[in-house]
């Protein structure tokens, strides 16, 4: 309990301490209460929570920035999940908020009335069904940690919405609710406030009910629910007491019995609306409550977006925005191929959470800025800034962006034809700075047109609308990230499918990505010469279509422009035009000028050159090592680690952690075990030999021929007096070792016979 | 081995169950050449490969015995036969590991004692045996010769015996051959029909060489894998207390102490990155192989140079409980002290009261104690609380086994490998224990083992226990003066109304005592005094763990 050890080599807690606790207060501080909150809270400076990088060499004003940047990104992250999951569920919030405010529109009127002759509440049967707790169950996605999300939305709206402000929400998570009388005691806690259960004597409860069978001056447990009465009564009556229980798997079925019952008695006079977080089916609330509960309950059903939907905007609108920030605010956070990749697996292989999205997100955020000083680079808005950061890159800054492999590809490139710019930006530091400037701008214009050309990619498969063809937007975007995206089979499949289409469907499709392509300053600005392409290309489609028209008509308008391959084919196959072969019908490559076929092929090469250019992979682009987030094995490291294979490669092939000249590298031939290896580490590979059952004299004696040869490798520190006495120290080793590998949980003792331990470990199963 | 006549009798009840084909050649003279090499062979049986030589010398002493006792009786066959066919495994799996393992392989204890018995008499004698086996387990030898010997008058299947195989026990053996005595003089009709056993064991052999129809084979490999391990046992080697495995521990070799220290700086040079971590509300997880105990200490140490307040858990510690922690948090940060009620109102009362920020260090979260799920929840509410940081260690292989996604969630880990190598002194000072040597006979050390047996007894057995162990902890002091006396404790549990005559209570007490849960002394009055074994921290764990 000593407040700062002062030797550094102590233990914190000492094992004799009986507890096995240990506190140590701040420093400076004399009490508990006076430790002011020094973490998390109050923002600390940056300079203590950033390193300055570069040993230590990074200007000051840098290492801020980034401390800044990340503050400012972490922020804007928060409030764009919350947006977009608000969006999202809006619907099923807007009817839940309906639910509850509808609830009681009924009871209204005859709590008034209530209200004139308290006394005498007289439960008539007949409307009994009003007696109902109106239940709404929500049905909010397989993760119930993403429910806590929705809920609190829920109760946010509710609490904020001017018609509902007579509602009063409490959350009842199931970890607080071991028992009827925690639950209960933490229901009132959050209908009253925790100021007036300490204070028992504002809380006198009035019985008012008939069937009260209290006392009148008896003073009720602070976890009696009917507490609740006699405070309800007195704020007015009018309250609705909203109580949401959003794990409702978790609880425990008898304690959500009685309180449900309890519960049921009380709505005679308190109005109560009931939600439901319900993880996996309607059938988990049939199973969990007996057929009296389910009675009186009067049951609707809500259902929130589901999570692929949820990342999939998160994706779209976080990730594959072009990053451009509006009003100084940080717009979209890219991220490599490897580490885009991992996210998508750990979501859909994995977790299926929103939530845990939403941390590996914040937790990449946080590794750019603390660990690439090229991020500084980001976010540099306002020209001057820019002009401003790229002026104070230091040298340190400047050689990072000449060992980037983007940099290295961008000298070869313009080393064939300009040698002297490709000499002059590796020499001079400000012909660096201006390239940096315009690598920049060049990203910047390469995000607005992929941004841009995937929307028109979601187009195309809008047009082309069949449920095989469709893909979520975050794979997309994998697929462009991993480059080539027009070579795809998919994306050729596409295009031919496009061409198949009637002249006005495409000609809609050209409408809309030219609006996309318009769509704002930036974007017209980086579409200059498309634009007015696909404006060419629309005149002369239109001019196809409408010379066509009548044409075409005999073929019931469809397609007008192919006729003269249909007649060769009806004349091949005898006449017959099934709906099958129209849609058989080859693709032809070698058309007739001025047909309309030529004008579809025309548009469709159009759209694949353009295609081919704006979603380039980001690795083509100079200087995207400033801007993409590529360390996939962090990220992995963090939240999807093997502490399993960690042991048994620290155990097994112990090369790779320590790396000495002693023991044998890697796979040798002889398998044999080198007597330099830790003692855990000899015993652990010896336990590799053995079968289900290991017999520990026999483990033992093995052991200790391992050890033997120590001697003859001049290891031994301590001489041992005797043989005894070494044969001791083997022995105490050996002891040593299994009770190691017992803890990390590789054999168990067994009773099945003497002396022997069961391995548990087979492989890396 | 035996005479020829027997050795030829035809048909066989066993030979029909496995349908095996037996070789009909009369084995004669390998018989003949097993007796005559009977008294050669003591010295060389542990190097012999060749698997017939071997089989005659595993038996000469069992024959010995049998042969003085009965010669010529048809039901010592039946015996020799029973044990031959287990002999015939063990040696195949003693060949197998020979081959696997060369010269590694220790020679079991045969090869030692034979080169004794040839020291001091030629013949294996009882009175030798003594000295090297202790009186404990020759009772239990005794006990299970005496069981077997049941069972073979009964004429039932030997599946005792193939639990103890006690191939090397000459207790065993010469029980068993008396057993094999008293089944021939009850059974003398079934003779003819058993297997000659030479043959069989040719069977065995010859099974193993040629291929095998699936389910035979099936049925050896299951077999073979229950004996696969040799028979010895630790009894061997000498006993090594606590103090001197402290001291040859000491002693060990330190190897690659130069690589473990670079690790363990590398370690220490993320010691910001951590704390920028865990301040953006990641909880920290490590891993790896090592004790992390030393590096996490000096993490948290800078931690609170930066201003934080810590709070340090020994997770390995036995006396650790979730309530120490709560108590320790609602106590040392928040200064509550007063009635806390269950865990779940404690619980509560220590989220809803914690305004200022505190970091919690547990080394090993994945501890014995805290595997509980009411510990799991404690802690990863902590986790989740806006103002808990929670740094945490893991070392056992399936930790991530002990939190479903929920939990996961909730603790929100950044995971990081920091595998230092260390020696895991602390976390495994219980583990060893258990190696070193009797821990019956000092009662149980681990809390967990206690409560394991009071959770098997009776409510009303519980409530005496309680009796006693309140009394200690009520008295405190030193382990040497505590306990009740026996009237006393009796007249307590009946005033509880836990035991209604002295008869139960006397139950209850032998079953306290068996499992060496309470122990009994005299005290000055020539009366018992009863006393629980264990110190007084753990007690009160017991006791918390009992009630919850």
């Amino acid at each position: 309990m000593a407040p700062l050890a002062s030797d550094s080599s102590e233990p914190l807690v000492h094992d004799d301490d009986d507890t096995g606790v240990c506190l140590l207060s701040a420093p400076g501080t004399a009490g508990p209460k006076s430790s002011k909150g020094r973490l998390k809270s109050g923002p600390a400076g940056p300079e203590e929570e950033f390193q300055r990088l570069y040993l230590g060499r990074e200007p000051t004003h840098l290492c801020t920035r980034r401390a800044q940047l990340l503050r400012r990104r972490l922020a804007w992250m928060e409030k764009k999940v919350e947006n977009i999951l608000g969006t999202l569920n809006g619907e099923a919030i807007d009817q839940i908020v309906a639910f509850v405010t509808s609830a009681h529109t009924e009871f209204r009127p005859k709590e008034s009335s209530d209200r004139h002759n308290p006394p005498s509440i007289s439960i008539d049967p007949l409307d009994g069904d009003h007696r109902e707790l109106p239940t709404g169950l929500v049905f909010a996605g397989i993760n119930p940690q993403d429910h806590d999300r929705l809920f609190a939305q829920v109760r946010s709206r509710l609490e904020a919405s001017a018609d509902t402000a007579d509602c009063l929400v409490a959350t009842l998570p199931a970890a607080r609710c071991a028992n009827i009388k925690s639950a209960s005691r933490y229901l009132i806690e959050q209908c009253l406030g925790t100021h007036s259960l300490l204070d028992d004597e504002s809380v006198e409860e009035i019985p008012t009910g008939t069937d009260s069978t209290l006392e009148c001056n008896a003073k009720l447990p602070n976890y009696d629910l009917q507490r609740l009465t006699g405070w309800h009564q007195r704020i007015g009556g009018q309250k609705t007491l909203v109580v949401i229980l959003p794990d409702f798997e978790s609880f425990d079925s008898s304690v959500l019995e009685t309180l449900l019952s309890i519960l049921s008695i009380l709505h005679r006079k308190v109005p109560f609306v009931l939600l439901f977080g319900v993880a996996t089916s309607i059938d988990v609330v049939y199973q969990s409550l007996s057929r009296e509960n389910l009675n009186s309950l009067r049951i609707e059903k809500f259902k929130s977006q589901q999570s692929q939907e949820c990342v999939n905007a998160i994706v779209e609108e976080m990730i594959m925005r072009h990053p451009l920030c509006v009003d100084g605010q940080p717009a979209s956070f890219k991220f490599g191929l490897d580490s885009f990749r991992f996210l998508m697996d750990n979501f859909q292989l994995h977790t299926l959470s929103v939530l845990s999205v939403q941390h590996a997100l914040k937790y990449a955020m946080m590794d750019m800025y603390y660990s690439n000083p090229l991020s500084v680079l980001m976010d540099a808005t306002p020209e001057q800034t820019k002009d401003d950061v790229v002026a104070s890159l230091t040298a340190d800054h400047l050689l990072d962006v000449r060992m980037t492999r983007s940099f290295r590809n961008h000298i070869n490139f313009v080393l064939e034809d300009h040698p002297e710019a490709a000499a002059a930006l590796l020499l001079d530091d400000d012909a660096l700075r201006l390239w940096i400037r315009d690598a920049l701008a060049y990203l910047d214009r390469y995000h607005v047109r992929y941004h841009v050309a995937m929307q028109c990619v979601v187009e195309l498969q809008n047009l082309i609308n069949s449920p095989t063809i469709r893909r979520a937007a975050r794979n997309l975007h994998l697929l462009g990230l991993q480059g080539e995206m027009v070579e795809s089979e998919y994306m050729k499949m596409l295009f031919e499918l496009l061409r198949k289409r009637k002249p006005a469907s495409i000609n809609d499709f050209l409408t809309a990505c030219a609006k996309s392509l318009t769509a704002d300053a930036t974007t017209s600005a980086a579409f200059t010469s498309e634009a007015a392409t696909i404006a060419a290309l629309q005149t002369e489609l239109a001019a196809f279509a409408s010379s066509d028209s009548e044409s075409s008509s005999e073929d019931s308008g469809d397609d007008g422009g192919l006729r003269e391959i249909r007649e060769s084919r009806k004349r091949a196959r005898g006449g017959r035009t099934t709906n099958v072969s129209k849609r058989l019908k080859p693709i032809v490559e070698h058309v007739k000028a001025g047909t309309l076929e030529a004008c579809v092929k025309k548009i469709v090469d159009f759209v694949r050159e353009f295609f081919a250019d704006a979603l380039k992979s980001y690795t083509e682009v100079p200087l995207h090592e400033a801007m993409y987030y590529s360390n996939e094995g962090r990220l992995k490291k963090a939240f999807h680690p093997q502490p399993r294979a960690a042991i048994q490669t620290a155990l097994g092939q112990t090369q790779h952690y320590l790396p000495c000249t002693c023991c044998p590298p890697g796979i040798s031939l002889d398998d044999t075990i080198s007597p330099h290896l830790n003692d855990a580490s000899v015993a652990y590979r010896l336990y590799l030999e053995c079968g289900r059952l290991i017999n520990l004299y026999d483990w033992f004696v093995a052991f200790g021929a391992i050890l033997e040869k120590e001697r003859d490798d001049k290891l031994e520190i301590a001489v041992a007096e005797s043989e005894e006495d070494r044969r001791l120290g083997i022995q105490a080793r050996f002891v040593n070792a299994i009770a190691e590998l017992q803890y990390l949980g590789f054999v168990k003792h067994t009773a099945r016979k003497t002396d022997h331990v069961v391995r548990l470990t087979w492989g890396n199963v | 081995m035996t005479d020829p006549a027997t050795t030829a009798t035809t048909p066989r009840r066993r030979r029909l169950q496995t349908s095996l084909t037996v070789s009909s050649s009369p084995l004669t003279g390998r018989g003949a050449h097993a007796l005559s090499d009977e008294d050669s062979d003591q010295d060389t049986q542990a190097i012999l490969h060749h698997p017939t030589n071997k089989e005659n010398a595993a038996d000469t002493a069992d024959l010995e015995d049998a042969v003085a006792a009965a010669p010529n009786t048809p039901g010592r066959v039946l015996y020799t036969f029973q044990q031959k066919r287990r002999k015939g495994f063990s040696n195949l799996v003693r060949e197998g590991r020979a081959a696997m393992e060369g010269d590694v392989s220790p020679t079991p204890k045969r090869a030692r004692r034979g080169l004794a018995e040839d020291a001091g008499s030629e013949t294996p004698s009882r009175k030798g045996k003594n000295k090297e086996t202790p009186m404990r387990i020759r009772r239990e030898r005794k006990r299970k010769a005496e069981k077997q010997l049941a069972s073979v008058a009964d004429n039932a299947d030997s599946s005792e015996e193939d639990e103890d195989e006690s191939d090397e026990d000459s207790g065993t053996e010469a029980m068993a051959g008396a057993a094999a005595d008293l089944k021939a003089v009850a059974d003398p009709e079934s003779d003819n029909e058993e297997a000659d056993p030479q043959q069989d064991d040719d069977d065995e052999f010859n099974s193993h060489d040629r291929p095998q129809s699936s389910y035979a084979s099936y049925f050896a490999t299951l077999h073979s894998s229950l004996s696969a391990t040799s028979n010895n046992t630790l009894s061997k080697l000498p006993a090594l207390t606590a103090a001197s495995l402290k001291h040859h521990l000491a002693q060990a070799p330190q190897k690659h102490a130069a690589q473990r220290e670079f690790l363990e700086m590398l370690h220490e040079s993320q010691f910001l990155q951590w704390e920028f971590e865990s301040r953006h509300g990641f909880n920290l997880l490590f891993y790896g192989y090592g004790s992390k105990r030393r590096l996490l200490d000096r993490f948290a140490r800078h931690l609170n140079t930066r201003g934080a307040t810590i709070l340090v858990v020994n997770g390995f510690s036995p006396s650790l409980t979730i309530r120490g922690i709560l108590k320790r948090v609602s106590e040392g940060v928040l200064g509550h002290t007063g009635p806390v009620g269950s865990v779940h109102d404690h619980l509560a009362l220590v989220l809803s009261g914690l305004k200022n920020p505190i970091t919690l260090l547990v080394h090993n979260i994945d501890a014995q104690a805290l595997r509980a799920p009411i510990a799991q929840l404690v802690l990863s509410s902590l986790a989740a609380h806006r103002h808990v940081t929670l740094i945490a260690s893991i070392d056992h292989i399936n930790a991530p086994l002990l939190w479903d996604n929920v939990l996961a969630a909730r603790y929100s880990w950044v995971w990081h490998d920091v595998a230092t190598f260390a020696p895991y002194a602390a976390e495994t000072a219980l583990d060893r224990t258990a190696f070193v040597g009797n821990v019956g006979a000092d009662g149980p050390a681990v809390a967990g083992g206690v409560v394991h047996v009071l959770r098997a007894l009776n409510v009303n057995a519980r409530k005496i226990f309680a009796i006693l162990a309140e009394h200690q902890i009520r008295q405190g002091g030193r382990t040497g003066e505590l306990g009740l006396d026996y009237a006393v404790w009796y007249r307590l549990a009946r005033e509880g109304f836990y035991v209604a005559n002295e008869m139960t209570f006397r139950t209850q007490l032998t079953e306290f005592r068996d499992h060496c849960i309470v122990k009994s002394r005299k005290g000055t009055d020539g009366e018992d005094v009863m006393y629980v074994p264990i110190d007084n921290a753990v007690l009160e764990g017991i006791l918390e763990t009992l009630e919850a």
